[in-house]
């Protein structure tokens, strides 16, 4: 599945997302975009103060070389100025590390390693966001869905239905519930928010 | 006479809150309707100015 926002006015979250992952790309950093930017990306009116951002385990020679392009196109990271302790004790620990443009906080990414199930599946059937020359990696959406229903904060719930109506006729639904159904979210929940009965 | 607490059922309370899920809910399904219905030019316009203007504020706030 490939989308196309081609002709979408880019707002200054857009902007400093492609930003970044155009400097993943450049280092050839297999990432995936997951969580709340998603619904944003397609429509939804809502800021947020950071993007998620999964990686594949990086070496530290990898990390490194990331490291120092994304501070070369300014961007500095929050929890750290060491690249040794930013991969020794927070990515080698599947613990977030979080980017933003020198002299600001918010947006910012938040970047981990992959860690779970749910992770690897993410990144391995990552799906194309075409953007005018850019083209951005993302979560498949039956994940998103099921995923955000598992989180089950209004905010989530809301991203959940909102990808859903957007989405309800090109998605895989038969995958989408299966997702639902391994992540063991509540029927009820299902129901109220998607208008789904599970068996 | 400032009131210092307020009592409701917690009946009452659910009733509220089913309101409210179910006004977000039908929000949702009247703004995809929208954006489905616009040129992506369209909507990201407006949807820019919404969300230049939240990220200005959220900055302000930290």
């Amino acid at each position: 599945m490939e989308f196309n926002l081609q002709g979408k006015k880019l707002n200054k979250l857009d902007k400093f997302v492609l930003e970044f992952c155009e400097i993943a790309k450049k280092v050839r950093v297999e990432y995936v975009i997951v969580s709340g930017y998603i619904s944003i990306l397609f429509g939804r009116a809502r800021a947020t103060e950071d993007v998620d951002i999964l990686t594949q385990p990086l070496s530290y020679k990898k990390f490194v070389e990331f490291w120092k392009l994304l501070k070369k196109k300014k961007f500095y990271c929050i929890n750290t100025d060491d690249v040794k302790e930013a991969y020794d004790e927070f990515f080698l620990k599947h613990l977030p590390l979080r980017f933003a443009k020198v002299g600001t906080f918010i947006p910012n990414i938040e970047m981990k390693k992959i860690k779970n199930k749910i992770d690897e599946m993410a990144l391995d059937e990552r799906i194309v966001v075409k953007i005018g020359p850019y083209r951005i990696f993302i979560s498949p959406i039956e994940l998103q869905i099921a995923y955000k229903l598992f989180l089950g904060s209004i905010k989530d719930l809301e991203d959940a239905k909102f990808l859903f109506e957007m989405f309800k006729e090109s998605i895989d639904q038969k995958k989408m519930v299966e997702l639902i159904k391994a992540l063991n979210v509540n029927k009820k929940v299902v129901e109220e928010w998607l208008g789904i009965r599970l068996r | 006479m400032v009131r210092n607490t307020i009592k409701m059922s917690k009946k009452e309370l659910e009733r509220i809150k089913k309101k409210l899920i179910d006004e977000r809910k039908k929000f949702i399904e009247m703004y995809v309707k929208w954006l489905k219905s616009q040129p992506i030019d369209a909507w990201s316009k407006q949807q820019k100015v919404i969300i230049d203007s939240q990220l200005k504020q959220l900055k302000k706030k930290k």
